[in-house]
């Protein structure tokens, strides 16, 4: 309604402005410096902000939906998602269901009928979700319908109330697009289409299908075992992936979801009120896997509080306490355990998504968990005091340097090398020595060796850590120890008539022939505070503790004699290996810097390239004499589904026998001779929970992908470097590789610390100690 | 087959093969196996078990002690999830005893079948474990069920089929390899015999090649040439004298030797010893199973019927069925109710029924594709199932035993074989009628369709009648005669039930839930909208029946040349006429019509166009005389009475 002179102005809704002043106006206030306008941003953009906290990925809006779900006292809940919730997700219950003008509130912003306000949250939140978000923030960033029903009452009264109808709502960009009478069952089904279809930044950064349908199946997965008398199903694609029939039976909805062999091994943990240490614990409940039943990934840690499925490193500690060396390093139980905690002591507010909690005692916590857990599995007479089960991994990471000089006595064999890290680490020895005589004498309280050598070098190791722990880095004692040690040892070990005969190079054969003396006592965990070799050798005839002599004691580990000999190679640098750190680096010397060489990368760098070019070689798959049956996680077996293209190209044929089995019939050729079946299924499951990148996945790279995983199992793969050869072999096979540099997930193979950087961190440089 | 018994018709529920197809019950009207109860319900994972299933659901139960001890093994079952995991797999192993042992008993099993039932027998010392590793099962009728087998004989027979079969015998009879070491000493002796002369044979490649310097050597056999020594040319001039060369090939050379050809002999002659006397044994084993048939049909049985209990049970803890109360008579009640396969694949909307003594008989109104064929689908189906012994699609459910269920649902048309719609479905009625008892459950879906209207309405009217008065049975009766809402009042045990609508500006939305009461409507025109008919014969068809309702003229539109011409349908003759009379001259219904114009039974006016009031009342009264009571239905009676009250009005 203006005129052609603009006189008379009008603001769009009709109100009369001053123009003037309005011009003068937006002079003054909102503008920054640059004149940009500043303005509020309208409710749909802060929706979909906020929605970004929310609603990461499909996983999130699944979650939502089922807590809502849950808190409305369903007994059934189905979900159905297409495309890994990408394109649908279809959350159904039977619970109380809503009127229209109740459904039509929740879709708007901060509404909920789960709290009042502040004082609820603080006083503990009885339910799940709470936020008061899930259908608005979830609404604006998809396409939402919503159709519900609310429940009848018990006697079926109120039935036909409201004409018995359905209310069906349409939610598409923030706004309700459609509000209908639909016919419906009772209770509530919300569907999702098109996640994000109106933020494409986050679209492009959801991960492939099945990376996405795996973290919705963790979500579901821990909705359904925390609510046993719930039926919840999970479909993808219109496959059934599980079940739980909602009976009651926490063992029942495992059965469900991690199938039957799993459902077997689980042992049930109860403790409260005075079987719990003394903390904020009330109690803690559920059911955990015998140590045999076990995975290379955390995934199968179920944990909850008061209801709410957590996660906290002080639970999943204590659990991994209580089970201590029954398990392999890397590998983790079945779990799934409540705790109880009055609402007081714990924070659950901590994250939008309300997964990881605080306790006021993490430490208590911890304890209380790790006792419930232990009295759990030391009833049913699992827990043993004797050697770890972990041995293999240890004996995998461990390089057995070549000896060829005599005079090594077998306990001392191990002690020597620990000797050389020990000084190598300098003045932590005497520390770290004391903890490991500990770990030694339990571990070998049950050796079945039971030969003098390691009854002495339990001996040996307790007064060393003993004198050790009293006099921390205190060469003498230390040595006084080493000498003691060294000559019992010479009285008493017969083999060391063998030992003084050799000096060189036949090494090989008495290596192998002390190695298996050996074998049962003290494997990666023995200690000492360590003699430096040559005093032992020399009979007894101790020099007062020289934990890094010069050239003459210097000795690489290849076994010639110090020399500092350099190896010189054409990819690596020229290296001289001065020793081991913690089994698990080569501390080498180059022309201008100190390098740690990481073995296990260097070892699956090898490993992988070996792999590769075997691959290369004969592609050929081995039909195997009869086909190993796996059965498998209801994860595992959807994950299955979706990389078994790029498992065949590498020759792993399998059949699914069976929603969850399958069977393998074939494996690459190259594989057959070393591979064992169930490691096979760690390697999938690794291989399934990588997170790619969505478009990284022509089968090609899966291929090379799975390689990459595979060469992380020498045991798999029959790579032998490490457990066999001299650290200069390894490095030899790591030099003629193409990439020597990087293991093949990229992390480096070696550390470079050069002159310049150590000598400031002496700080060298500073007056008065310079050169 | 060992024994034959007899049916006895009191123990199962009638169900006639039209029933059996109306419900789907293994076949859907489209003649797939999937999609029918059946399939829904079938998760056996032997083949006798499927024919047992199969055969349960085609024969359902009257007793009630079999069903509760049924409905006690099922729920058992259903709440053992581990050990039902557990059965199902060793139940995997199991192979079709009751075929197997036919096949023995007539002399054609091979040893292969041998081994299926010596694995078979394995089967059910495993089953009995896993039944009492729980507590619940153990103390179930399954525990019986698998314990009639005689258990001991299971396992001698078990035994001796162990130590006489080999391990992976061929398919063949008749050429060894069929019989264990040890089983037979004879035998055994004769393939030792045997076994050393293969070896002979076998390293005879070798033997000669060091012997006589011989590189391209092999020993083979083949039909036309038998056993002969194969040289490669390049050597072939090198043979030593006693050879024979027996043929010539492109790259080699074929000889024999008078030591190969003794040895030839032997063989040939112990694989004939060793064949002929595998097969004897083999036959009497063979007739030792077979005298063991009986049993074998106990074992098979007893796997069977774990087997089709099993899947029962997980059908109903996966779908969260519930076991129903059985009563020997009594009254049909289900709280939500589901249709069984229906509910496999949409959002079912649950609905209750509820048939007591004074409620026996329910007519079912509703707009078509609302769920009334569903719904009352699903009635039978519930009652079918309860009486299998399974758990049922409901929240709750107390079900009175049925003696037969009818249904006459759907038109299926025969026209091929020379019968039309209507006269199946009389067919269908007819023997519905004389068939159903007191304690019967019938289903009918438009009884009374496929003929003219009046003729329809007319026998749905008598036989609802019948069903109500004589025959007693619990009835739901879907229906579009508007007019047989009435019946409840007239009729005292008649209910009316609808499927629910809700009209909103115009949009209707089917409500799928089932309130009592007759409708009003029943959105025929929706329907058709909904099919895509064309706007504007969908806006007329409204138009036309709005009208209709009040009873007004119709502009009969022509093709727009001439005038509009006011018409009226004459509901006494089914016509339209140019008439004046817009009122009084036409019987009214109480209810809405619809535009097809079904109309309550009407009276048979003649236009009567007399006038005159004292010879109307003789007329009335002369007619009054001459109708004989006693010949006349109710009904038409009725409509006279009306009649002549108009007539009298008239006046």
């Amino acid at each position: 309604m203006s005129d052609e002179n603009g006189a008379d102005d009008r603001a769009p809704d009709g109100r009369e402005v001053d123009s003037a002043a309005h011009d003068t106006d937006s002079d003054a206030r909102n503008t920054d410096s640059d004149g940009h306008e500043i303005r509020e941003l309208d409710e749909d953009t802060v929706a979909r902000i906020a929605a970004g906290e929310v609603v990461e990925r499909p996983a999130s809006a699944v979650k939502e939906l089922l807590e809502n779900s849950l808190d409305a006292d369903a007994s059934r809940v189905d979900i159905a998602v297409e495309d890994g919730g990408t394109e649908l997700i279809r959350v159904a219950d039977d619970g109380r269901g809503m009127t229209e003008s109740a459904v039509r509130a929740a879709v708007r912003q901060h509404t909920t009928s789960k709290i009042e306000g502040l004082e609820d949250l603080e006083s503990g939140v009885a339910t799940l979700g709470f936020r008061g978000e899930a259908l608005h923030t979830i609404g604006s960033v998809s396409r939402l319908t919503v159709e519900t029903r609310p429940r009848a009452d018990g006697d079926g009264a109120g039935r036909d109330e409201a004409g018995g109808a359905g209310t069906k709502l349409v939610y598409e960009g923030g706004e309700v697009t459609a509000v209908e009478p639909t016919g419906c069952p009772e209770g509530t089904a919300v569907e999702v289409a098109d996640l994000f279809y109106n933020t494409p930044a986050r679209r492009k950064f959801l991960k492939t299908t099945a990376t996405e349908f795996a973290h919705v199946n963790r979500v579901v997965t821990r909705y359904a075992l925390a609510n046993p008398d719930v039926a919840i199903s999970l479909t993808h694609d219109g496959r059934e992936v599980f079940a739980t029939t909602g009976q009651g039976d926490l063992q029942e909805a495992i059965l469900a979801v991690y199938g039957r062999e799993v459902a077997k091994a689980m042992i049930p943990v109860e403790a409260d009120g005075d079987e719990l240490p003394v903390g904020p614990l009330e109690s803690v409940t559920g059911l955990v896997s015998h140590p045999e039943t076990n995975r290379s990934s955390r995934d199968y840690l179920a944990t909850y509080v008061n209801g709410r499925a957590v996660t906290s490193d002080a639970i999943r500690q204590g659990i991994m306490g209580a089970y201590g060396t029954q398990l392999g390093s890397d590998r983790y139980p079945f779990v799934v355990l409540f705790l109880e905690v009055p609402g007081e002591a714990v924070d659950v507010n901590v994250h939008p998504r309300k997964r990881e909690v605080r306790f006021d005692d993490d430490d208590a916590v911890r304890r209380a968990v790790d006792s419930a857990v232990e009295s759990a599995l030391l009833e049913h007479g699992l827990l043993r005091s004797s050697a770890p089960r972990g041995r293999s991994a240890a004996r995998e990471t461990r390089i057995e340097p070549d000896r060829s000089r005599g005079g090594y006595s077998e306990p001392n064999e191990r002690e020597s090398d620990r000797s050389l890290e020990a000084d190598a680490a300098g003045e932590n020895a005497g520390e770290t020595s004391g903890d490991e005589a500990t770990r030694a004498s339990n571990a070998r309280s049950d050796s079945t060796v039971g030969s003098e050598t390691s009854a002495e070098s339990t001996a040996n190791a307790e007064t060393a850590g003993d004198d050790s722990t009293t006099a921390r880095g205190s060469d003498r004692s230390a040595a006084t120890a080493r000498g003691e040690r060294s000559s019992r040892t010479e009285d008493d070990a017969p083999e060391s008539a063998t030992m003084s005969a050799d000096v060189d190079a036949a090494s090989g054969e008495t290596q192998s022939s002390e190695r298996s003396d050996q074998a049962e006592s003290g494997s990666g965990t023995a200690s000492e505070t360590g003699s430096v070799g040559s005093s032992v050798e020399r009979g007894g005839d101790l020099e007062p503790a020289r934990k890094f002599s010069g050239d003459t004691e210097q000795r690489t580990l290849a076994g010639e004699a110090a020399t500092g000999e350099e190896a010189s190679f054409d990819s690596l640098p020229n290296l001289r290996v001065l020793g081991q750190l913690r089994d698990t680096y080569l501390v080498c010397e180059t022309d201008d810097d100190l390098a740690l060489i990481d073995q296990h990368a260097a070892d699956e760098r090898v490993n992988y390239e070996r792999l590769r070019e075997a691959f290369a070689d004969d592609s050929t798959a081995q039909a195997l004499a009869s086909p190993v049956e796996l059965e498998l996680t209801a994860a595992e077996a959807e994950a299955f589904e979706h990389y078994r293209e790029a498992l065949s190209r590498l020759g792993f044929y399998a059949d699914r026998t069976d929603d969850r089995t399958v069977a393998v019939t074939t494996v690459p050729a190259v594989l057959e001779k070393t591979l064992e079946p169930s490691r096979l299924r760690d390697v999938l499951t690794s291989f399934v929970e990588g997170d790619r990148e969505a478009g990284s996945e022509t089968v090609d790279a899966l291929a090379d992908d799975f390689l990459g995983d595979l060469a992380c199992y020498p045991s798999i793969t029959g790579n032998t470097s490490l457990t066999e050869g001299s650290v200069l072999e390894l490095l030899e096979a790591l030099d003629a590789c193409e990439n020597p540099y990087a293991c093949p997930h990229g992390r480096p193979v070696i550390v470079r610390f050069d002159e310049a950087e150590i000598e400031d961190r002496f700080e060298r440089d500073y007056p008065g100690h310079g050169g | 087959m060992t024994r034959i018994t007899t049916h006895h018709s009191d123990d199962h529920v009638t169900l006639d093969g039209t029933t059996q197809r109306n419900l789907e019950l293994t076949e859907t009207m489209q003649g797939d196996r999937e999609g029918s109860l059946f399939a829904t319900v079938d998760h056996t994972e032997t083949s006798a078990g499927g024919r047992l299933l199969k055969e349960w659901l085609q024969r359902p139960r009257r007793s009630l002690s079999v069903l509760e001890e049924r409905q006690q093994s099922v729920g058992a079952l259903a709440s053992a999830a581990l050990a039902r995991d557990e059965l199902r797999e060793v139940l995997g192993a199991a192979y079709d005893l009751e075929r197997l042992a036919s096949k023995a008993t007539h002399g054609s099993a091979d040893a292969q079948d041998l081994v299926a039932v010596r694995e078979t027998l394995e089967v059910l010392p495993q089953v009995a474990d896993a039944i009492d590793s729980d507590a619940e099962l153990g103390g179930s009728p399954l525990a019986s069920i698998v314990d009639r087998p005689d258990r001991t004989a299971v396992a001698d027979l078990r035994k001796m089929l162990e130590e006489a079969i080999a391990e992976d015998p061929p398919s063949t009879v008749t050429q060894g390899g069929l019989l264990q070491r040890g089983y037979h000493e004879e035998l055994d002796e004769v393939i030792d015999r045997h076994e050393e002369v293969r070896r002979w044979l076998e390293s005879l490649a070798d033997r000669e090649k060091r012997q006589h310097g011989l590189s391209h050597v092999t020993v083979d056999r083949n039909k036309t040439d038998g056993y002969y020594v194969q040289v490669g040319k390049s050597v072939a001039d090198e043979v030593p004298e006693h050879y024979e060369q027996i043929k010539t090939l492109k790259n080699s050379k074929r000889f024999t030797t008078p030591e190969l050809e003794e040895k030839e002999r032997e063989v040939l002659r112990l694989e004939e010893e060793r064949g002929e006397l595998e097969y004897k044994l083999f036959e009497k084993l063979r007739e030792d199973v077979a005298a063991e048939a009986a049993l074998l049909q106990d074992v098979g049985r007893a796997i069977a019927t774990v087997d089709a209990l099993s899947s029962l049970a997980s059908h109903a803890a996966e779908n969260g069925w519930v076991q129903p109360d059985l009563r020997r008579d009594g009254d049909l009640e289900i709280d939500q109710g589901r249709h069984p396969v229906v509910e496999q694949t949409t959002e079912f909307v649950p609905n209750d029924v509820r048939m007591t003594d004074d409620r026996g008989f329910l007519v079912v109104t509703g707009p078509n594709m609302s769920g009334k064929s569903t719904y009352m689908r699903q009635v039978a189906c519930i009652v079918l199932l309860a009486q299998v012994g399974s758990f049922v699609p409901v929240r709750e459910a107390d079900i009175g035993l049925v003696d037969g269920i009818f249904t006459r649902v759907g038109a299926l048309d025969e026209l091929a074989q020379g019968r039309s719609t209507f006269m199946v479905e009389m067919s269908e009625l007819s023997n519905i009628l004389h068939t159903a008892t007191e304690e019967s459950l019938v289903i009918l879906d438009e009884v009374g369709r496929g003929t003219a209207t009046y003729d329809g309405i007319s026998i749905a009217w008598s036989a609802t009648e019948y069903l109500h008065n004589e025959i007693r049975a619990k009835t739901l009766f879907a229906t579009h005669y508007h007019e047989l809402t009435g019946l409840a009042e007239h009729l005292p045990r008649v209910a009316n039930v609808h499927i629910a609508a809700d009209e909103r500006d115009g949009d209707v939305t089917f409500l799928r839930t089932v309130r009592d009461g007759p409708t009003d409507r029943s959105y025929g025109i929706h329907v058709a909208d909904l099919a895509g008919v064309p706007a504007p014969v969908v806006d007329r068809a409204r138009d036309v029946l709005g009208r209709l309702r009040e009873e007004k003229a119709i502009e009969a539109k022509g093709d727009g040349s001439s005038e509009p011409v006011q018409a009226v349908f004459d509901l006494s003759s089914g016509t339209m006429e140019r008439s004046a009379t817009t009122d009084g001259g036409e019987a009214t219904s109480k209810s809405g019509t619809q535009a097809n114009l079904e109309t309550a039974a009407s009276s048979e006016t003649d236009a009567d166009r007399e006038t005159g009031p004292e010879p109307e009342k003789a007329d009335v009264l002369a007619d009054l005389e001459e109708v004989d009571v006693n010949e006349t239905s109710p009904v038409e009676l009725l409509s006279k009475v009306q009649e002549w009250q108009r007539r009298l009005e008239d006046e």
